[in-house]
Formats: structure tokens, sequence, C-alpha cells
């Protein structure tokens, strides 16, 4: 699978990362490495533990990586989970975060087919 | 006690005491009315409020020597010394400045005693009391007369567009299969109801201001737009009236502000308007923006002044200028239409956005509002470089307003060029040639459309027989170009500005129609990536991920990238480095351990003054304006927005960095 065919599989904006990485080379290396240090481990570690504060700071993390990516879903599901997590448990937190958890599937199965 | 009341202590109470005693010999004429009356002994109190005075009429005959004030004493003393009647009164001492509070009462016949006390200070509060009484009356009256007037002015000015629409209305059904007549009648209505509805915004505007429901909704605003839109509304008045408008900048460094366009230009324009209306026809209107400096960061402060050669007001009028309802009266003024809520709608407007105005004017001689405005600045870096193509180029300004070739020839200056400028058309022809015959030509011509002594086409014409086609002309003019627009092209013009000239468009247009060939170009100092190459960056960014992807695009520019993982990292990065060691501190805000404010905080209170002052800027995630703020409390320069854009990144660091 080349770079472009994977961002169309995870929903992101390939020109926009092409602009600011430059390089397929650079932007995969950057992929590879997503899986583990995105921030989702983070996120869902606080998400079981109920401590929303610790969730907010991983979702916001998961957010800035995305949108350094141009993983477009993902960042907006991560974003919208951020907000929501700002002053601490919603009760649309539970749906937002199983929105986050679909497309953070859904882009690392894309990554997985990189390889 | 009997030894105290023996001992002549009784008389040195009275020569001693505070108050003044004296003793008041009465004469009675043929017909048993008061005469005159003598002062026979006075004590040491008296005879200092009295002051030298007192010599003058001590044991003579007081009515003699001060006639009115004896009048006023005469009575009283009358009525103690003849009726054994104890009196008060208030009047002037002889020594005249002061007031006296005087009582008297019998002594003998004929004779009676009198206390005076000196209450001239209180005199004097209670006078000062009571014209101040009197003044707030009187304003108050003036200021209900004034509002009756209006009321009753207003009401005819009203009836009189409401009487044309019915009348007009009424003959366009009375003829309503003609459509000629028709079509007049509508026009004539619809100019009636524009002025209607004018006057009536004119009087809610007033109420809602004195209410104080006005509000301030601020945008962004580029001045060049503002002041060309102004223009175009302004110029069809002008032209009507045949007037001649001169309108220039001078020293505007930021053209980009946030400000309330709306108000703005309704102030402006409204001032405008005035002057054209009280000027005659083939008067002159100058108006001008400045930029001047500005104590406060992030703010500028601009002056918009409005000069006119019109009927001007007096001297008695000009306080009161800025009044409600007030228009001066004088039978030219009551010819032109006007509520006389102009100004005072305009004053407030422009003092609740912070500024303020004033007006110089001489009746016949013309009048000149000025508006003082602080505006906030947007953060567009300024666009004030010198220009490298264009650089130690001569340039000349052909205009007859020597506002216009000052502040032009400042603009060429701050581009690099090497700006004259001529108010005549035959002297610059002249000059031309004589440049060219001694290798030293012009590069460009900026000319005025109407310069008095030759014809706007004729002299480009002859600048063109001069320098060939090469060489850029273009023309400035305050008038709507599209009129003049073939003729120009035809005669050989490069292209054109419309006043008020901005330095922004001054050098877009420089730079687009710039014919000087690329070979003799001299390196470009401000190519982007040599200016930024080696600048040693400190990235301070908690996830790891992140912290690789900015690196590796700051890389690419040329940056050269140190990282960290937390705010106390980076401070004690800085702590232990030299002054020049880093250039910038990228700073991310959201961190374990020590977060960007507080970091920004640390670093700003390092001891080493060169270390404290390195340029922060913040990486933010969102655009709030809080957080924006917080990022300048902490003492950080600036912010770039999340995710890095090598762009923007360059655009604030030519802010910041340079």
């Amino acid at each position: 699978m080349t770079v472009e065919e994977c961002y169309n599989a995870l929903k992101g904006d390939y020109s926009q990362a092409r602009a600011r990485l430059h390089s397929d080379n650079i932007i995969k290396k950057f992929m590879l490495k997503f899986p583990g240090q995105c921030g989702y481990d983070k996120l869902s570690q606080a998400m079981d533990e109920k401590d929303y504060k610790e969730a907010f700071v991983a979702s916001h993390t998961l957010k800035g990586v995305c949108m350094n990516l141009s993983f477009t879903m993902l960042e907006k599901s991560s974003s919208k989970l951020t907000e929501a997590l700002r002053d601490g448990y919603s009760d649309e937190v539970p749906g937002l975060y199983a929105q986050v958890q679909d497309d953070y599937r859904q882009t690392i199965e894309a990554i997985d087919g990189l390889q | 006690m009997e030894d105290i009341l023996r001992n002549g202590f009784a008389e040195q109470l009275l020569e001693n005491s505070p108050y003044g005693f004296c003793i008041v010999h009465l004469e009675l004429d043929s017909s048993g009315s008061p005469k005159d009356f003598q002062i026979v002994y006075a004590n040491k109190a008296f005879a200092e409020i009295e002051g030298s005075a007192y010599d003058s009429f001590l044991n003579k005959n007081f009515c003699e020597i001060f006639p009115s004030i004896g009048e006023q004493y005469k009575q009283i003393f009358y009525e103690s010394a003849y009726m054994n009647k104890v009196c008060e009164t208030r009047c002037h001492a002889a020594s005249k400045e002061k007031y006296l509070n005087v009582v008297s009462y019998p002594l003998s016949k004929g004779i009676c005693g009198c206390i005076v006390r000196d209450i001239s200070n209180n005199m004097r509060n209670e006078l000062e009391q009571k014209a101040v009484i009197e003044e707030a009356l009187m304003q108050a009256r003036k200021a209900s007369k004034a509002k009756s007037d209006f009321l009753s002015n207003m009401s005819h000015d009203i009836r009189t567009p409401m009487n044309a629409i019915i009348g007009f209305a009424a003959i366009a059904a009375g003829h309503i299969d003609k459509k000629d007549k028709v079509k007049d009648c509508l026009t004539k209505i619809m100019a009636s109801s524009n002025h209607l509805l004018a006057l009536i915004n004119d009087v809610l505007d007033m109420s809602r201001i004195e209410s104080g429901k006005i509000n301030i909704h601020e945008q962004e605003v580029n001045l060049s737009e503002l002041m060309h839109d102004f223009m175009n509304i302004i110029q069809p008045q002008i032209a009507d009236k045949h007037q001649e408008l001169y309108i220039d900048t001078m020293d505007v460094i930021h053209e980009d502000v946030y400000a309330d366009i709306q108000h703005l230009e309704r102030v402006l324009i409204n001032i405008a308007g005035n002057a054209i209306k009280y000027t005659d026809t083939g008067g002159t209107i100058s108006v001008r923006i400045r930029e001047v400096h500005s104590d406060i960061a992030g703010m500028g402060k601009y002056i918009f002044s409005i000069k006119d050669t019109g009927v001007g007001m007096s001297e008695d009028f000009l306080p009161h200028v800025f009044e409600v309802f007030e228009r001066e009266r004088n039978s030219t003024i009551s010819k032109i239409e006007g509520t006389g809520l102009g100004l005072p709608i305009a004053k407030n407007i422009v003092e609740i956005m912070g500024g303020t105005i004033c007006v110089k004017s001489r009746k016949n001689k013309g009048s000149e509002f000025v508006i003082t405005l602080p505006l906030r600045l947007q953060e567009k870096h300024s666009n004030g470089e010198s220009v490298e193509k264009l650089f130690g180029l001569r340039a000349m300004i052909i205009d007859d307003d020597f506002n216009v070739c000052d502040s032009v020839s400042k603009m060429l200056s701050k581009i690099g060029m090497e700006p004259e400028w001529t108010l005549s058309g035959k002297e610059a022809v002249l000059k031309a040639q004589q440049a060219k015959e001694t290798g030293r030509s012009f590069y460009a011509y900026i000319v005025d459309w109407k310069v008095p002594d030759m014809d706007g086409v004729e002299i480009i014409k002859r600048l063109r027989i001069i320098e060939g086609d090469e060489t850029p002309i273009y023309v400035l003019t305050a008038y709507d170009y599209s009129d003049i627009e073939e003729e120009a092209k035809a005669a050989g013009v490069t292209a054109f500005w419309q006043k008020p000239l901005f330095l922004s468009s001054l050098r877009s247009v420089l730079l687009q129609t710039c014919t000087r060939s690329e070979e003799t170009e001299p390196e470009p100092v401000f190519k982007e990536e040599k200016l930024f190459t080696g600048k040693k960056i400190l990235l301070v960014e908690d996830n790891e991920l992140n912290r690789e992807i900015a690196t590796e695009i700051l890389m690419e520019s040329g940056f050269e990238i140190d990282k960290a993982e937390n705010g106390s990292i980076a401070l004690e990065k800085i702590q232990n480095s030299k002054p020049g060691d880093y250039d910038l501190v990228l700073m991310d805000i959201q961190m374990p351990v020590m977060d960007g404010y507080e970091a920004a905080i640390a670093i700003r209170n390092i001891s080493d003054k060169q270390l404290s002052a390195i340029p922060i800027l913040a990486m933010t995630a969102n655009a709030f304006d809080e957080d924006k703020q917080k990022a300048i409390n902490s003492g950080m320069n600036g912010h770039i927005s999340k995710p890095i854009e090598i762009e923007k990144l360059f655009d604030t660091l030519k802010v910041t960095l340079i």
C-alpha cells in the first residue's frame, strides 16, 4: 500500500501532510511510530480508571499528533472528546469516546497495511 | 473679684476684644430725623477692621466723609440711640472690600454702642454659591429651550419631505397612465423618503447615544480599503459642487487594524459631508490620515483631519459646536439643511471609541476637524521594509499638492528609493531631460492627473518622448480614474493609484511593474531560508512523536534544534546556556512537571539579562483569546498555532527575531 492509499483508508488529508513533511518516506517513518506514541494508550488507561483529568490531557495529546499528521477523521473525534472532557466528565463523553475508539481502530488497521 | 472689676479690666475687656466695638453719637436735624453721626470711641479690633479709613472718620461727621455707607448705618443707629432698640444689619465697611455684620444697642439718649464683625469671607462664599445656582438655572433653561426649538425645527424638517411624498404620490395617482410623469414623481418620492429616513435615524441615534445603548463592534479593517470606500462616497458630492479634493496619508506604517467600520466611516462621512455642505462651489476639501507614535504596545494612534475653505464658524459659536441641537444662527446657515445632530453624534462615537475630536475655524476662512483615534493593530507584520529591486533608484513625483509630494517622498524613501518632487509639469519635463543627459535618469514617475500648468496627458506624452516606453509612469489621482483610464493608457501610463496612497499599494504596484533586469539584481538578502539558517531553537514538547515531527519540519528549513520534554528541563537548559546558544524557544503549553506558562515566567526571572530576554513563542492548539493573553502575561513574545506551518512560523518570527 502506498502512503497515499493509506491516508485514504484512514480518512486523512494526504496533500496537507505532504505539504508539511515534504516526502512519503518521512511521512511513513512517523506513521509507523504512531500506534505506540500517539497517546491513545494513556487515554484508554485513563478512561478505564475513570481518571477524567488524565483522559483530557491524553486526548489533547492524541489530537495534537493527529493534527501534525493530518489524520483528519481521528483528529475530529479526538478534538470533540477533548472539549467534552475539558471540565471533567459529562454525559456526552462515553459516546464521543466510543467514536474515538472506532476511528483509532480504523487508523491502526490502515497503518498496518503500510508495512 | 471686686478688684478685677475695679481695676479697669472692663475697659481692657473692650479695648482688647477681638470683636470691634465703637460708641456712636447720632445727631438729629430740626425735623427729628437722623442727620449725621460720629464715632467717638473705638477699640483696636474696630480700627483694624476699618483699616486706613479709621483715622479719617474718628470723631468726624461720618456721613460727610462716606455718604453712601453712612446712609446704611444711620437708620439702625437712630433706632438704637433714640428708640431703645437693638438692631442688626449687614453692609459694606468704609474700607471697601470688607463686608460687616453690625449690631447696635442703646447706651443713652443719642448714643449707642456698636459691635462689628468682619464677615467678608462668608459673604464671598454666599455670593459664589448664589452665582453657581444662578448659572445652573440658566443652563437648565437654555437646554429646555434648545429642546423645544429642536422639536419645532424637527417637526418642520420632517413635515417638509413628508408633504412632498404625499403630494407627489397624489400627483402620480392622478396621472397613472402617464409613465414619465409617474417616474418623475417616484424619483422625487424616493429622494424625500431617503432624506426623511436620515433625519429619523439621526434622532434615534442621538437618543440611543444619550441612553448609552450604542455598541462598538470591532472588525478587521484595512485602512487603505476604508479610505478608498470613503473616497467613493464623498466624490459624487464633491463633483456636484465642482469642489477640489486633496487627500493624502502621512507616515502610515500599520495599515491593518481592528475598528468598527460602520461607525468610523459614518463619522468621517458626516464630517466630510459638513465640509462639502458648508463650502461654496469651487472650494477645497482636504483630508489627511496620519499615523503617529503610540505609547501603548499593540495599539496604533491615528489622526484624521478634514479641512475646508467654507463659511467657517464664529468664535462665539465654536465652544458650542458639539452641543446637541446647536447650529450657528445666521442667514447662510439657516438656508443649509441640517438637524444639528450630526456633530454631537460624531463626537459621541469618537469618544466611545476612545478618541478625541476637536475643531479649528475662522469665519469665512473655513474649518478643520481633527479626530485622534487609538486603534488596535492586527498582527500582520509591517510592510515597511525596503525593496531590494528598487534600492537607490530615482523617482519623481509631480503634484500641485505639496502635502502629497511630501508624504509620497517619505514612502518612497522608506522603500529605499531616492525621491524628488516638483509642483510643476514643465519643471518635471525639464528635470527629466537633465537627468537623462547627466546619466542619472529617473527610474519612475508618479504624476497627479490635474497639475495646473500642464495637462496630465501632455506631461506623460512628453516624458515618454524623453524616456521611451519602458520607464514606469504612474498616475495618482483623487478622482475616479475610470473616466480618464482610456486616455491615459493611450498616452502611455503604466498603472493608476487612487488617492489616498498607502505604503502597501505603493510597494505592490511598484514591485509588479518593476522593469529592472534580472541580471543586475543584487543578492536577495531577504530570501527566507537564508534569513533563518543556523538559528537555534529550543523545542519544548512532551509527546515524543510530536517532538520528532516538529523537529523534522524545523530542520528542513535550516534551523538547528535542541529538545526538552517539559518546562522544567527547558528552564534548566536555558539557565545553563550561554547567551547565543539559543535564538528562540518554541514552548508547548500542556506539559507535565512544569507547563509552558510557568516555564516562561521562570525564564523571564533568570538573573542574566540576556538569557532572560530570549524570544519565546507559545505553541497553541486553540486560537482562544484568553490563551493568547495568558501567553503574553507569562512574558512570551507571541504564539504560533499547532500544527506547525512553516510559513506562519516565518511570518511570526520576522516580527520577533528581526
